[in-house]
């Protein structure tokens, strides 16, 4: 079941601009992810796509069929809520049925069906309490069994672990990706947290002030970001931007020559490199000088966050450059580095525009949005 | 132990508690006098407790039909403005709508006027269509004059409704009425008591508009109590039977539906 939005765009009454032409196509079975920082018009996004919102321009089509102007109720789609928003004068039983009941479902199908509902998501013991006897990983639960048991053309999620402590937000992560593999319905998703939307999606569109910047499969999303703000929003800790300048050949900081250059493009740039793509090596052997401020042990690697002694090195995004090292691997902080690049995997940006520029002796980013 | 000062405010609340139940121990008092221990100049409080005012409230002063129709003005008129406050305080709370607050400053503000300035003019309506003196007539006017402010009331309540409870609903298929009736009814139990509870009482004390339009077939508690006051005699015993009786419902009411009052909207719905 595909989900389509055309030019889609909603003007609130007060005049913000939440959506801004969105195009989007979703494919059958495929667990899409809208991702952005909060107010970026992802929300309203998926509110458009339920019917909740109505657009001030362009269309939302569900399996080919255009639903713009339909109901809710008619569009076949089922949502799960940042609140859950659970009934909270009715049972377990009562808040997974209502719908069938609504549709005309006989009292012994809907039964049969929350108990295979139940049993999926090992709710069956809670089927006769009212939600506040339940706590918030059971009321999550209840939440996304309210929204499987009418097996809808297409799930719609809005933040729905946002509200659970850490541990049970990635055990709810693991079980809503071993749902949706054994379920394969279509599911739109909405978040904010970049490494769930990594872990659990097959593509993932992220969002800035209502418009789409990129729509990429999340490794590719990470290796090849479209500009600098997917670069920044994607990664933790994040990629790290320094100021260069591009000349005919080389792409300089300052005097030094980070790596050569064929580019069109000439003048300032903006240079970024993932922490695992930046190198420690002994002082002599590196491009860049720089003491180790302080480490970030992070299980496996260690983050090492390195202050630039380089007279010409301006961070655009922080004082420090952060490197992902072994965690077997002897620093400490206070100790003079020398820094190194991986070429092949640094990429470069447009200081005004935030475009990644293409690289001619690289394998050009692969792009499937708008940019 | 408790500190010195909470034990002062508790001194100063058993006093303003006092101050407002003085009045109707008095009265609760006075309604079971002899009419000679009344008439004491010096208060007298050991006594003969009696019925008697009780008795000829209802024997001599039509008590009985009073309460009747008091009774089914009041409850009539209190249900009508809740079914409607209901339904016109849900579309100017959820429905989308230019003017909406404007609107609802509006309605209240018909509550601003005084309600001696329609009295007359409902009288002179009344009185051509023939709904002087009726039930009917009396609820008209009280379901008009409650509106408004049950409205507002119920608005406010609507408002902090989670919006969210809705949109489920919606979702899973239900309309605005189904909505209405399966999911906001069964959870605003706090909203739609307090404000029947200013509904009933308003409409229960209502003495202006029962003065000019009822006068026997429609009389109400309040006007039948001041009817025991003529220009002879004042039959405070009487009176304070009658005024007994008069509260109780209302204390009953209130005892009824506070508990829903306390009660939490929409417990367990929202994290």
């Amino acid at each position: 079941m595909t989900v389509q939005l055309s030019n889609l765009e909603k003007r609130f009454d007060d005049g913000t601009l939440a959506v801004k032409k969105v195009d989007l196509e979703i494919r059958g079975g495929e667990f899409f992810t809208l991702l952005g920082p909060s107010g970026c018009g992802k929300t309203t996004t998926l509110r458009l796509i339920a019917g909740l919102e109505e657009p001030t321009g362009g269309s939302v089509s569900i399996n080919g069929r255009d639903v713009t102007r339909l109901d809710p109720a008619k569009r076949d789609v089922a949502m799960v809520f940042q609140s859950y928003a659970l009934y909270p004068h009715m049972t377990v039983f009562d808040n997974l049925t209502l719908n069938l009941r609504v549709a005309g479902v006989t009292k012994g199908e809907a039964r049969t069906r929350a108990h295979e509902t139940a049993q999926l998501l090992d709710i069956e013991r809670l089927l006769d309490k009212k939600p506040r006897k339940l706590s918030g990983g059971e009321r999550q639960r209840v939440a996304l069994g309210r929204a499987i048991i009418r097996q809808p053309s297409v799930f719609l999620m809005d933040e729905p672990l946002s509200n659970l402590d850490l541990k049970l937000r990635e055990q709810m992560r693991t079980e809503l990706k071993r749902l949706h593999q054994r379920l394969g319905i279509t599911t739109v998703y909405v978040t904010h947290d970049q490494a769930e939307a990594l872990i659990l999606s097959d593509r993932v569109a992220v969002m800035r002030a209502g418009e789409v910047q990129q729509v990429s499969e999340p490794s590719d999303m990470y290796e090849n970001p479209a500009n600098l703000f997917v670069a920044e929003f994607i990664g933790s800790p994040g990629i790290n931007l320094l100021q260069v300048a591009l000349t005919p050949e080389a792409v300089r900081l300052g005097p030094t020559v980070l790596m050569p250059w064929k580019g069109r493009e000439q003048g300032a740039a903006v240079l970024g490199a993932r922490p695992e793509d930046v190198l420690v090596v002994p002082p002599e052997q590196g491009l860049l000088d720089g003491i180790v401020d302080f480490l970030e042990p992070s299980g496996p690697i260690v983050f090492a966050f390195i202050r630039l002694e380089n007279a010409d090195a301006v961070p655009v995004n922080r004082d420090h450059v952060v490197a992902a090292i072994d965690v077997h691997r002897q620093l400490d902080a206070g100790e003079r580095v020398g820094l190194r690049f991986r070429e092949q995997r640094l990429r470069l940006f447009d200081p005004e525009s935030g475009r990644c520029l293409a690289r001619p002796e690289a394998p050009k980013p692969m792009q499937e949005g708008v940019a | 132990m408790r500190s010195p000062i909470r034990r002062v405010f508790d001194v100063v609340a058993v006093f303003v508690v006092a101050i407002y139940l003085a009045p109707i121990y008095w009265i609760g008092l006075t309604s079971i006098k002899p009419t000679t221990d009344i008439n004491s100049r010096v208060p007298v409080w050991s006594f003969e407790p009696t019925m008697e005012h009780y008795v000829e409230a209802f024997t001599r002063f039509e008590f009985g039909k009073a309460l009747v129709n008091s009774s089914v003005i009041v409850l009539s008129a209190t249900f009508i403005t809740m079914v409607l406050a209901l339904f016109s305080a849900y579309a100017l709370a959820r429905m989308k709508m230019r003017g909406a607050d404007t609107l609802s400053l509006l309605i209240l503000s018909l509550r601003f006027m005084p309600g001696v300035v329609i009295a007359m003019p409902y009288y002179l309506m009344y009185q051509r269509i023939g709904l002087v003196d009726t039930h009917i007539g009396m609820i008209i006017i009280y379901v008009a004059y409650g509106l408004p402010f049950a409205v507002w009331l119920m608005r406010g309540f609507l408002r902090d409704f989670p919006a969210e409870l809705e949109e489920a609903a919606r979702l899973d298929g239900l309309g605005w009425l189904a909505i209405i009736r399966r999911i906001i009814l069964p959870l605003s139990g706090p909203g739609i008591a307090v404000t029947a509870i200013f509904t009933f009482v308003f409409n229960w004390n209502e003495f202006l508009f029962a003065l000019y339009i009822t006068q026997s077939a429609a009389v109400t508690l309040p006007i039948q109590i001041s009817k025991m006051i003529d220009v002879y005699t004042v039959l405070w015993g009487t009176i304070s039977g009658a005024v007994v009786m008069q509260l109780v419902p209302m204390v009953v009411v209130v005892f009824l539906l506070q508990r829903h009052m306390i009660r939490g909207l929409a417990l367990g719905a929202v994290k």
